[in-house]
This record gives structure tokens, sequence and C-alpha cells, in this order.
């Protein structure tokens, strides 16, 4: 891997008509005729810069929207910008539909010399890598079948297992991390890791907050097309998390239900495995149970991860009437040290989703005796 | 210059061309009996419809038919079927790869060349056999059959800038390919395949050479065909009237037509290659 690679955005723009434009002779040619309609057009990216040199490592985050995609795209050169600049210097390799390029009536062998051109490897260098992508994909003995006959996850492995051996100069990853079983998954995640820490400039856009906790030296936060926020992953990913209050106000007022104050009735840092009392309140107008729980979660800041979930239904606490109500919620902090936000939501069972968020509480843990591990299993060691 | 950057770009993704036209063929000739069933059927199918209508022809105007027009016939197939076959493929090839398109950069002209050089492979085929089945009917080629080297080259040439031109339309109109399928029907007729221009009469007959592909077809038609040389212009004589069927200029019009449309093809290709991913 070469040092020698540099990636820079200078306020870059993205704009996209939402209407579709003519797309046959039959539509266009009257159209010539007549007058022309004004196109919808939207921002899918807004005066975003940031440049990614040797042996940084770049996270992209945001929520579903906010213009990751598009900047992805941007950085393959699959689209360019409306306005802006963007400089690549060097090789550009993707970790990004690593087997778009697959013909199903091809061998596997096949595959990975069309996939490896696509990607721009030469011929030799694939013969060169030929016998170590195989054998990373675990795939000695069926590289001579057909594609078609691979499962889905034998499909994934190869893909990944070409673009992880090109040789790039910039490198550009999307979360196709969830590739395969689980422990190809622990040796894909190896592999980039290896590969992102290989001294080229890299790109990681992905919503595996914990992945790019681990592996990014930077962070943006993107919203609606925009840099809501540039810094350290950790403070991307507290950002990331944060609710925007807006969003409460407006799903209250909709959906005839609200929450109030919701408050720690301890204080200051909890000692990991301690216990910690919460309450909160608020009012319901109009919200019939139906499908309806209220839903408690509980997530690390550091890595976006959900450590704990519950709803109401587990506990013998119905959902409320109508009018106001009052709850208390108590919870051990059977966790590592860190920050973490402890989330109310009503949740539709139905559709599976929020239909009212709530309010957020931080709660920071910290330990006097350190250990490594997901949870705190309070340990008594001593000599007998 | 852009065309210079444009040129090396896609000698520099020659790999790419090479694995487009192997997987092509590869799923082609799967089944050899097919594959080789698929490029010699086309221009099968031409030579028959011709020897009907040539058939016709003759009936009506009392003159039997020669085995010097069917020969001749099934060597104007081979271009034709070549022209229009890669004009069907390669005005899809775009639309038809929409989906790694929007998620892979690769260099875009690698498509539809790689549809060309693919079709060029099923020619060359149908050439073998062509020339196979005529030295057994005891057709002797001339000399001036060697005319077919150039000529051949400048027809590759038009091929791919239409193929450029009309991958890249297909992708922003749809309907490009519908209209294509019709020019293709009539081309057949707008062409020397099935008679020679002199049917058309004098005028007619200049009219018909000045269509791009048929000036490559009655090239190779006079020069592998009949024998006859493309450095002097050929006449023949239609009762009484005498009729020029070649000028020499064609050669240097073919050759400059060519060229132009490559030209053209490579530019506006490239300039509307960065729109590709939204339009697909």
């Amino acid at each position: 891997m070469s040092d020698s690679g540099l990636l820079e955005f200078q306020s870059v723009s993205k704009q996209f008509t939402r209407t579709s434009t003519h797309d046959s002779l039959r539509d266009f040619l009257p159209s010539l005729l007549g007058r022309s309609r004004r196109a919808d057009a939207f921002w899918a990216v807004k005066d975003v810069s940031f440049s990614v040199r040797p042996g940084e490592v770049l996270g992209i985050i945001g929520h579903n929207g906010a213009g990751k995609s598009t900047i992805l795209k941007l950085l393959n050169r699959i689209i360019e910008p409306t306005s802006g600049s963007i400089a690549a210097v060097g090789r550009i390799g993707s970790l990004i539909e690593v087997s778009a390029g697959f013909h199903q009536d091809l061998s596997g062998r096949q595959n990975v010399y069309l996939q490896g051109a696509i990607m721009g490897m030469r011929r030799a260098e694939i013969d060169r890598r030929f016998d170590e992508i195989v054998a990373f994909a675990e795939l000695s003995e069926f590289i001579d079948t057909p594609v078609k006959r691979y499962s889905s996850g034998m499909n994934a492995r190869l893909g990944f297992s070409i673009a992880a051996h090109f040789e790039p100069e910039v490198l550009i990853i999307d979360e196709v991390l969830a590739v395969g079983d689980h422990a190809f998954q622990v040796k894909a995640f190896a592999r980039l890791k290896q590969m992102a820490t290989g001294g080229a400039p890299v790109v990681l856009v992905s919503h595996q907050l914990d992945r790019v906790a681990e592996i990014c030296t930077k962070c943006i936060l993107l919203d609606h097309g925009a840099v809501a926020h540039e810094g350290t992953p950790q403070a991307c990913i507290e950002e990331y998390l944060a609710v925007r209050p807006g969003e409460i106000e407006a799903g209250a007022v909709s959906r005839g239900f609200s929450f109030g104050e919701f408050r720690n009735r301890g204080a200051g840092t909890v000692t990991s495995g301690d216990r910690i009392e919460l309450e909160y309140s608020g009012r319901c107008e109009s919200l019939q149970p139906d499908n309806h729980m209220l839903a408690l979660r509980v997530i690390a800041m550091q890595t976006g991860l959900h450590v704990y979930s519950v709803i109401n239904t587990s506990f013998s606490l119905p959902f409320p009437g109508l009018g106001e109500f009052r709850h208390s919620l108590g919870l051990s902090m059977n966790v590592p040290e860190g920050s973490y936000l402890v989330k109310l939501a009503v949740w539709d069972s139905r559709t599976n989703s929020d239909i009212v968020r709530g309010p957020q509480l931080q709660v920071d843990v910290g330990t006097p005796r350190p250990f490594w591990g997901n949870a705190q299993l309070n340990a008594e060691w001593k000599a007998e | 210059m852009s065309l210079v950057k444009t040129a090396k770009e896609i000698w520099g993704a020659r790999e790419l061309v090479n694995q487009f036209v192997r997987r092509d063929l590869t799923v082609r000739y799967h089944q050899a009996v097919m594959g080789f069933a698929w490029a010699l059927v086309n221009p099968a199918l031409v030579v028959m419809s011709g020897l009907i209508i040539r058939f016709a022809f003759a009936k009506l105007s009392g003159r039997p038919l020669e085995l010097g027009d069917a020969s001749t016939l099934a060597i104007k197939a081979i271009p034709w079927s070549f022209f229009a076959g890669a004009m069907s493929l390669a005005t899809v090839s775009i639309v038809s790869h929409a989906n790694l398109i929007g998620k892979v950069y690769f260099v875009r002209e690698t498509l539809p060349i790689a549809t060309v050089l693919g079709q060029a492979f099923d020619t060359t085929i149908g050439t073998a056999s062509v020339t196979l089945a005529l030295l057994v009917f005891g057709f002797g080629f001339s000399a001036q059959a060697l005319w077919v080297i150039p000529v051949t080259f400048f027809l590759l040439l038009f091929t791919m800038g239409c193929a450029l031109l009309l991958s890249c339309a297909n992708l922003f109109f749809r309907d490009v390919k519908y209209l294509v399928q019709i020019l293709i029907s009539f081309g057949l007729f707008l062409t020397p395949v099935f008679f020679g221009p002199e049917a058309l009469g004098p005028r007619g007959a200049i009219a018909m050479l000045v269509f791009p592909i048929a000036t490559f077809i009655q090239a190779i038609g006079l020069s592998v065909g009949q024998g006859l040389s493309l450095a002097t212009a050929q006449f023949v004589n239609v009762q009484g009237v005498e009729t020029m069927v070649w000028s020499p200029w064609l050669l240097a019009y073919g050759a400059v037509i060519s060229i132009c449309t490559l030209l053209a093809g490579l530019v506006l290709f490239r300039k509307f290659s960065a729109r590709f991913a939204e339009a697909a």
C-alpha cells in the first residue's frame, strides 16, 4: 500500500432533480415545442469540504438520507459534483458493491478476473494474487463452479476477497462489512483494519458506529447533505446519537402523546455495577394503546450500540391511559466504563418503528476497578 | 487535449475490454453448438432472403439465377450482419449494465467497444465458414480481394463510432433501440446487399452509395465477390445506360466518414458519460 495518495473535497455540492427528466424521444421531442417544466431540484450534498492524508482514516456518519451514499458515489467518480472540486491523487480502491460485476453463468475463477478488471486491476496483478484471493474467500473447492450455484454468502465472500487484494493508493469503504458468517466477518474486519491502517488515505462510510470509533482517526457527521459536526469519532458519534429537539416536539403534537421531564434521582457519575433510579412523566392526549408500547433503550455513546432494550409489557406496566402519568424506572448499570444514553420512545409493534421519540438522559459510568469486556460481572476475587 | 486523454484511458482499460469480450463470448459459446449457430444463422438468413428476392427478379426478367449472384450475396451478407448485429447489441450495451454503472466506476467506453469486438469474433467465424463454402463450390478469389483489409478496418472504426453514439443515446432516450431496430430492418434495402446500386438508376446508385454502410458493403462485394479493383471507377450497363457503381472517391469518403464518426462518438460519449449514473 502506498502512502502517496490524497483525497480532497472542496466545497462539494450535488444537486439532483426529483422529477425524472425525459427518458424517451417520444416525450422529449414534443417538450421541445412546448414550455419546459421546471424541475424539482434538491441538494443531496451541500458545501462539503474535507481532506484525507496518508495515514488518516475519515469516518462519515449520518442518518438515512443525510448524503452518505451521494458522497460515496462522488468519491468513486460514479457521479460528478454540481459545484466544487474533488481531488483524488492515486489509484482509488473501493470496498463497495464488491460483487456488482459478477456474471452468474461464469465460474468463480472467471469472475475473479472480470471483477478484478472492473476494479482496475491488471491481469498480471490478478494472476499473482489469485491463489490468495481464493484462499481468503475459502472457495478453493468451488472456484470452477458457476457463480449462480453459489450461496449469497459465498458470492459476497468472493467479492470482498477480490476487493481486499487490490492495492489502492486511496481506499473507500462502505459498510459492506457484514458479509458471510460470523467467522468470516471477523476475518474480513481484521483484513479491512489492516488495509485501513496501511498508510493510504481512507474514507469509511458506516452505520456501525463501533467500527467508526475503532478505525477512524477523524470523523464528519452529515445532516441533510451538510456537515453538522467535524472532529473526533467520539464527538461525532455523541452528536449523532443526540436527538434533535425539534423532532420530539413535532412528534408529540401530531401523535397525541407527549413525554415530560426525564430525570435521574441520583446524581453525578455512576459506578459500574451500581443501580440508578430514574423517573419521568408524560401526558397521553389521544393515543390508543392498540399496538403501541413504551420502549426503553440504553445506547453506548462511544459505539452507538444498543446495549439494552425493553418494552413496558414485560413489566406488568400498562400503556398509559388518557391523561397525565408518572413512572419510575430502576436500572443496574452492569456495563463497562463510558457514557450511555437512556432513551424513551413509543414504539409501534405493527410497523416496528418509533412513533414518538421521547426524552433521553445521559448517564456517565465510571469504575474503580477497570476491566475488559462487554458486561460488569462484579467479580469478587480473593485468596482463601 | 481531452480526446487524447480519453484515448489513453480506453487503452489503459484494455484488460477490461478483454474481460468483457471474454465474458460475452463465454456466455454465448457456452454451448458450442448454439454459439456457432448464433454466428452463422444471421448471415445465412440474409443470404436466403436475398436469394428469394433474386429468384423473384430472375423469374420476372427471364434471366436465370447464377452461382456468381449467390456467392456475391453471401460475401455482402457478412459485413451487413456484422454491422446490424453490432448495432442491435451495442445500442443496449450501456442500459443493460445500468446496475453496474450506478455502482462502480470504470471506463464506460469499454462496454460498446467490447460489444463490437465480440460481434467481430462472430463475424470472423461467419467469414471462415463462407470462405470454406465458396471454395468448395469452386469460387475463385482474385488478388483484388485484398481490398477487404483496409475496407474492414474502416468498417470497424465506423461501427465503433456508431456503437458509442447509439449506446449513449439509448441511455437517455430509451426508445432509440426501437428506432435502431427499424433502421436495421429497412437498412437491408438501403444498402446494396440484395441488389446492386445500379438497380436504382444512375442517380439512385450514387444516393445509395453515399449511405455510409452501403459504401463498405459495395466495396467488399465488388472487390471480393466480383474481383474488381476499387482503385478505378466501375460501371454496369443497365438496359443501355452506363451506371456508375463505384468510384475511387468513395474509398476516401468511407475513410473520412468512419474516422469522423469515431471521433464524434468518442467526444460525445465522454461528454455525456458523467451523467450516465444518474440516467441509468
